[in-house]
């Protein structure tokens, strides 16, 4: 047992490790984005500035344990996922597009997430934005980096900002 | 045979008509609408034979979606297709009248079998 164990911690209430997360994004990508090319995991994340160009998906997971799931994949990478799962040509993707394409993989995952964790929980709607910040190792309680051809694509379940349950 | 098929996303809904006619339920009249309130306008001006309703959405979630329609005496068969599928929000949904949830991702064969006793 580590020196920690024995506290009470956020992360005892959450089990949901990079592991989890892999699995489930996974299989969000098998059925609705790519069937083909399977996502390779490359382990936790490994926090860099944030990129110009940079999508974030995230979905707020409420609760007595609030979290936020999060997708970060390039522009270029989002547009060819919308255009996967809308089955269009990437040239006609549109902004609105991403935008929703984005929200609803994030959503896919962290209802996932949220069916792990206890009852009381429940789930916000998606929002997608560009990214201002990179992600924030202090607030990750678990974190992946799948790569996808030549994208990479990071998942992350982050404590919530303020760490309000509603 | 008419489905209603209620999702605030676009891709979702284009999604789930997609693996509607992969599990081979070819020929339905698909109607849409993005939640729960404009679902309810949908149900009575369409009429639909099913409606297939995601649950986490704005103005009105598919629960509140479907307690509405069985307060009003409206028994058209319901099914949740969401990202959330524990067993505490399936046994709400059966509660509250729904005839089954399948959990995104989900797969043609999947609602191929699920849906066969509705749509045949």
């Amino acid at each position: 047992m580590s020196p920690d164990s024995a506290a009470p911690s956020v992360e005892a209430d959450i089990d949901v490790d990079s592991d989890v997360l892999v699995e489930i994004t996974q299989a969000v990508w098998a059925s609705f984005v790519d069937p083909e090319v399977p996502l390779v995991d490359l382990g936790p994340c490994v926090p860099e500035p944030a990129e110009a160009g940079v999508v974030v998906g995230s979905v707020a997971i409420l609760g007595p344990v609030p979290t936020v799931l999060s997708v970060r994949l390039s522009a270029g990478a989002a547009s060819d996922v919308a255009a996967r799962m809308f089955d269009i040509d990437t040239a006609a993707v549109s902004s609105a597009d991403v935008q929703d394409a984005t929200g609803e993989i994030a959503n896919m995952i962290g209802g996932n997430v949220k069916a792990m964790l206890p009852e009381e929980h429940r789930l916000g709607l998606p929002s997608v934005t560009a990214a201002t910040v990179g992600p924030d190792p202090d607030a990750a309680l678990a974190s992946a980096t799948l790569l996808w051809g030549e994208h990479t694509l990071l998942v992350t379940l982050d404590r919530r900002p303020g760490g309000s349950s509603s | 045979m008419k489905v209603l098929v209620v999702d605030d996303s676009r891709v979702m809904r284009q999604i789930v008509v997609r693996t509607l006619r992969q599990a081979g339920f070819d020929g339905l009249d698909i109607v849409e609408a993005t939640n729960g309130a404009e679902g309810l306008d949908v149900v009575a001006s369409e009429g639909p034979d099913m409606v297939l309703s995601d649950w986490n959405m704005p103005e009105m979630t598919g629960i509140d979606f479907l307690t509405t329609l069985r307060a009003r005496g409206d028994s058209t068969p319901f099914g949740f297709v969401t990202s959330e599928g524990s067993a505490e929000m399936r046994e709400r949904a059966a509660g509250a009248g729904a005839l089954f949830l399948i959990a995104k991702p989900f797969s043609a064969d999947t609602f191929a079998d699920t849906l066969a006793p509705i749509l045949g």
